[in-house]
């Protein structure tokens, strides 16, 4: 006998799984898809039982190709016994599900999970009550601590011993039944209507007693308080950012001075000069390019966002940054990938696909590639807080949020806004696990290995070759108008090109190109700052180009890069004004 | 329930936004497009549904419901976009 256990998301049920998972788990692939359940055998009052975990949904009106294959299942012949667990804190919601469930015609078992947490709250719901109204078995549990389990399955053996022979439902969902069509004649028919019988069995069978108040009640009046809250943020952001940049620090020298000594190791044998010895350089240039950018920053920045995820923080910032970001033509769950930019442009522009509008993803992509991210930090420390003083960095900053802001306006005026703006659930907190925060940062990793990293390191011998054949002084002069237009010298065209690559690269080639390392000999303060005030805003490198077309495909990316060079234009020429103006 | 002037149309057509945190309201339909329409059915919310509004965020920021024992934000344009009628909904 074969017993299905079904549920909504986050109602416990692959708790209840795990407590039973008995001599024999296993993932098993069903009817030649790859939509994988997990089943395991179970020795129930001496009788094997298999049981297979569901994947959690909402309703049986699927939507994703998984949750159909869970549909089509349930109604097979596999199935002899449902058992459906539902959370007995959110009963209404749950028993939507359970509607669904009792016309298909096969033994259903309603468990009513974490009895404790709707004790807490202070639900007194009538068990008894509600399995006369339904026709059908419902049993208590607290299926974390293991409490009415046995219960829940020797019920399930039970009713499969007997056979199908439920009891006709009383009253209330026999008439409902049967007005369903002339009922509301509303949008989605049929879900309204269980929605509204779901409702109304919960009311009658749930007593609010006094409600405690929660951990979570109390968590939010701090961490979503007009001002406490915006001052955790702040704190939390802080944090992240020390984090990500002490592990980033702490791992990039060592791998740069790790991939020098292999390319010197590699490169002497052929000789230096050549253009094999070039090409060579060029490709490991690639590798040590992908490498810096994926350990030191990219891994545990989305660890760290893994982490605010999981712990359900992220959709309080989104909350609590709501009104800003529609100044900007944007909603509070654009406020993402504007966090991750100061890290990497990568992960920032993979995240704008939690934004449901195409205009909306469109246009966070498009800004937070503006946001200077680790690289360009380095840029900017390199040349003018190195030069001129942390101050003019950090007014460098503030101007680039200043640019941030402009653009957003201008470009959504541009692209009128059809969404209905922020709709977003608040979920409970929860402990993250490693293997959650694990599983998510590998997921986004191998997408960036996977697509951006051979463009980087094919990039990378390109323009090592061209750079053989002596084309660096073509590059000068291709961007010439560019760097002329801004009163910079022609040298610095390579690095610009080169930054492409590699953001850093902007500062590491500019001594190569200049011929000397003291940039200020080279270069006049209004020069200094003009550069990189450039560098801050110009094309985003070739890692954060193929996300981009990834993400929204080849013209938004073509579009997108054509903006930054503009906006970089006009910034860089604004940077040159107002330092000539203030010296 | 408090008397209401059923004939009253300024109370017929109270929006959302028009409550403060600690309100009790129930939905009486939904001023906007089918977009709007799924994506709130989506999050739980139906005509005839029981919000409690929990809180503000400032500056125009979005508010924080309750529904169905689920949490919800709504920025002020959707909240704006909700056609409700206060109702104290002891039942829940």
């Amino acid at each position: 006998m074969r017993i299905a256990l079904i549920g909504q998301p986050n109602c416990g049920k692959s708790t209840l799984f795990n407590q039973v998972a008995g001599y024999k788990a296993e993932t098993g692939n069903f009817s030649g898809t790859t939509v994988k359940f997990t089943e395991s055998k179970v020795r129930v009052a001496g009788e094997v039982v298999e049981i297979v975990d569901l994947p959690g949904a909402y309703t049986l009106e699927a939507h994703s190709p998984a949750e159909r294959e869970a549909a089509g299942y349930l109604r097979s012949n596999e199935v002899d016994v449902i058992v459906n667990v539902v959370d007995a804190s959110r009963l209404a919601l749950g028993l939507e599900l359970t509607l669904e469930l009792l016309p298909l015609n096969k033994p259903v078992i309603l468990a009513l999970n974490m009895m404790d947490e709707a004790d807490r709250l202070g639900l007194h719901i009538d068990g008894p009550g509600l399995q006369k109204e339904l026709g059908t078995p419902v049993l208590p549990l607290v299926a974390s601590k293991g409490r009415g389990v046995k219960g829940v399955f020797l019920k399930a053996l039970e009713a499969w011993r007997d056979g199908f022979n439920r009891k006709p439902p009383a009253g209330m969902i026999q008439a409902r039944a049967g007005d369903a069509c002339a009922g509301l004649n509303y949008l989605e028919d049929a879900s309204s209507e269980r929605h509204g019988l779901a409702r109304t069995l919960a009311q009658k069978y749930v007593q609010q007693g006094e409600r405690r108040v929660s951990l979570r009640d109390r968590l939010d009046d701090v961490l979503l308080h007009p001002l406490w809250g915006y001052a955790i943020l702040l704190f939390v952001l802080f944090l992240f950012f020390q984090a990500v940049y002490g592990i980033g620090q702490l791992i990039e020298p060592p791998l740069l001075a790790f991939f020098d000594a292999v390319t010197r190791g590699v490169v002497s044998p052929f000789g230096s000069g050549t253009l094999f010895s070039e090409i060579i350089v060029g490709v490991l240039q690639g590798i040590a390019a992908g490498i810096a950018i994926v350990l030191p920053y990219l891994l545990p920045f989305l660890f760290g966002l893994g982490i605010l995820e999981d712990i359900g923080y992220l959709p309080r910032v989104a909350f609590l940054m709501d009104a800003l970001m529609h100044r900007i033509g944007l909603h509070g769950k654009a406020i993402v990938p504007f966090i991750l930019g100061y890290g990497c442009n990568v992960p920032a522009v993979m995240s704008t696909r939690t934004l449901e509008e195409p205009r909306d993803r469109y246009l966070a992509a498009a800004l937070a590639t503006l946001v200077p991210c680790a690289a360009r930090l380095a840029v900017v420390f390199g040349l003018v807080a190195f030069y001129l003083g942390p101050l003019v960095a950090f007014a460098l900053y503030l101007f680039n949020l200043l640019v941030i802001a402009l653009t957003g306006r201008i470009l959504s005026s541009l692209m009128p806004e059809d969404t209905p703006g922020l709709i977003l659930e608040m979920p409970t907190y929860r402990i993250p696990t490693l293997k959650n925060v694990t599983g998510k940062a590998w997921f986004r990793v191998r997408e960036f290995v996977v697509e951006a990293w051979p463009i980087l390191i094919a990039g990378s011998a390109v323009l090592a070759a061209l750079n053989f054949f002596n084309a660096a002084v073509a590059f000068n002069w291709l961007v010439r108008p560019l760097t002329w237009s801004l009163g910079l010298p022609a040298e610095v065209g390579v690095p610009l090109i080169f930054g492409i690559l590699r953001k850093e690269l902007s500062l590491v080639m500019l001594g190569q190109a200049l011929g000397t390392v003291n940039f200020d000999t080279a270069l006049s303060i209004p020069q200094m700052v003009t550069y990189a005030t450039f560098v801050m805003f110009y094309l985003p490198c070739l890692a954060t180009l193929s996300v981009l077309r990834r993400e929204l495909g080849t013209r938004a990316m073509l579009a997108i890069a054509a903006l930054t060079v503009v906006v970089a234009q006009i910034a860089a020429w604004i940077a040159w004004v107002v330092t000539v103006a203030l010296l | 329930m408090a008397a209401l002037d059923i004939w009253d149309i300024n109370e017929l057509m109270k929006t959302l936004l028009q409550f403060s945190p600690g309100d009790s309201v129930r939905v009486i339909d939904f001023n906007g497009g089918i977009n709007l329409r799924s994506k709130l059915i989506q999050y739980g919310i139906h005509p005839g549904d029981c919000l409690r509004l929990l809180r503000k965020a400032p500056l125009g920021g979005p508010f924080l419901v309750e529904c169905n024992e689920r949490e919800i934000a709504l920025g002020r344009g959707v909240a704006d976009k909700i056609i409700v009628e206060s109702d104290p909904c002891e039942s829940h």
